[in-house]
């Protein structure tokens, strides 16, 4: 080992200290290729990545393709919950719930939105089974509906909420009819609300992964 | 902006607001002075209206909250009106209060609680009348409940009459001089726990309901943030003049 690596190996020493005092882990994605010993880098617990110049060529290409991902994934995620806005599937009280989120109740809008798949699903399917019956309970049918118009207007389901308050227009007027024609738009809805919010959920996972942030939005 | 732990400096109370009036002359830099919770008892300091007091330990919501209150919240501290800044003041209301909320919907229990957490309140969840009546019965430490109207078995006009009646027959008991009035170092002279009403439905029955059961008010699910400062306004100081 000559001077030059010892003063290097310090640097790279000093460098892996200060690394591991940082909470979250940073990634050493490039390593001079002066230092290609990687006895030397072990020792200093780095993370051996590039000892080689054609491989640091390579790390760079990959550093940049992620860069791109994220990027992708970032405007997939910023359009999917634009859209959901502007079809009217959510409403003002999303944005609300995401204010709640913070670093004290960092996952509150998915266990919110997951409680709600649970509640609503259990709901949903109530509804199914007693309309299905003889005798159908309407009394009833229209406390599980309100339940679901509660639990959606909490969370800001709005296509939810709505087609729960159509179905309780035609409860009060006694319009069977109308109460019925409600319930597959209410399946459908709930169906889309779902596949939406959990391919919501799984691009900010994504997103997260590949190291990003998530996109605030304004509206 | 300028922030001062209170402890590091050992100025007496009459300093400490003159050093503030130094501060509210001009609109910049702000200051806010960092205050341990225990010296509550110190009500003098506290009740000063120049000082801007942020409790300790600092957390990061509430100090967005006190500091977009002090650049955007004007001079009126407790009163605005303005959508946003009653929002915001609603954190001076909330900070530390301890607060019962009541649905048997899990969904909105999550969503209440996680709406006054946020401006700091300690929230305890129930999911039924019978487990509210449970936690209220006094002697109890809430200092606010939020009660769900239309829940099975037991709603909330109900829950809140049984609840009225346990504080009135202890009431009596106090007038009597047959029990102890302290708790947790307060003395209470007459039990009244504030209760408002949630609702999803606002009419104006509802409302003539509330009150005949013994609720103090109502507001809107999911909360609304003008509504919601105006009702907890009603029972509670902003932080700065704790007594």
């Amino acid at each position: 080992m000559n001077s030059q690596d010892l003063q290097n190996l310090q640097l790279i020493q000093i460098a892996s200290e200060r690394i591991r005092n940082v909470e979250r882990p940073l990634s050493v994605s490039s390593v001079s290729p002066f230092i290609n010993n990687s006895t030397i880098l072990s020792s200093c617990g780095v993370l051996c990545l590039n000892p080689t110049q054609e491989s640091i060529n390579q790390e760079g290409n990959t550093q940049r393709e992620k860069a791109m991902d994220v990027n992708m994934l970032q405007r997939t995620y910023s359009d999917l919950l634009t859209s959901l806005f502007r079809e009217g599937i959510l409403n003002q009280q999303f944005t609300e719930l995401q204010q709640l989120q913070d670093e004290n109740n960092p996952g509150f809008v998915y266990e919110v939105v997951s409680l709600f798949f649970e509640d609503a699903g259990r709901l949903i399917n109530e509804l199914i089974s007693n309309f299905n019956q003889q005798a159908v309970d309407y009394k009833k049918i229209d406390a599980y509906v309100h339940q679901l118009k509660g639990s959606s207007a909490s969370i800001g389901a709005e296509k939810i909420r709505s087609v729960c308050q159509t179905f309780r227009e035609y409860y009060d007027k006694n319009d069977i009819q109308g109460c019925y024609n409600c319930i597959q738009p209410l399946n459908q809805e709930f169906v889309t609300f779902k596949s939406k919010l959990e391919a919501l959920f799984t691009l900010e996972q994504q997103i997260v992964a590949a190291g990003g942030s998530i996109p605030m939005m304004r509206h | 902006m300028v922030l001062i732990d209170k402890e590091t400096w050992s100025l007496e109370a009459i300093t400490w607001s003159n050093f503030a009036s130094m501060f509210t002359n001009s609109k910049i830099p702000k200051l806010f002075i960092l205050a341990n919770p225990a010296l509550k008892n110190n009500s003098q300091f506290f009740q000063d209206v120049n000082l801007n007091i942020i409790l300790k330990p600092l957390r990061a919501s509430m100090l967005q909250v006190s500091l977009q209150r002090a650049l955007f919240g004007g001079g009126d501290k407790g009163n605005c009106r303005n959508g946003v800044v009653g929002n915001l003041s609603l954190g001076s209301l909330l900070q530390g209060k301890r607060i019962l909320v009541v649905d048997d919907n899990s969904v909105n229990l999550r969503v209440a609680a996680g709406a006054l957490k946020k401006y700091g309140a300690e929230v305890t969840c129930a999911d039924s009348g019978k487990r509210a009546i449970e936690f209220l019965k006094p002697p109890h430490s809430f200092d606010a409940c939020f009660m769900d109207i239309q829940m099975p078995e037991m709603d909330g006009f109900e829950a809140t009459r049984r609840i009225r009646g346990m504080e009135a027959a202890l009431n009596d008991r106090i007038k009597r001089d047959e029990v102890c009035r302290e708790i947790n170092g307060k003395v209470i002279q007459s039990w009244h726990i504030p209760i408002l009403a949630m609702t999803a439905d606002v009419i104006q029955a509802t409302h003539e309901e509330c009150l005949k059961s013994g609720m103090d008010g109502y507001v809107s699910k999911p909360f609304e943030g003008e509504q919601l400062y105006r009702e907890v306004a009603r029972f509670f100081k902003p932080n700065t003049k704790l007594s």
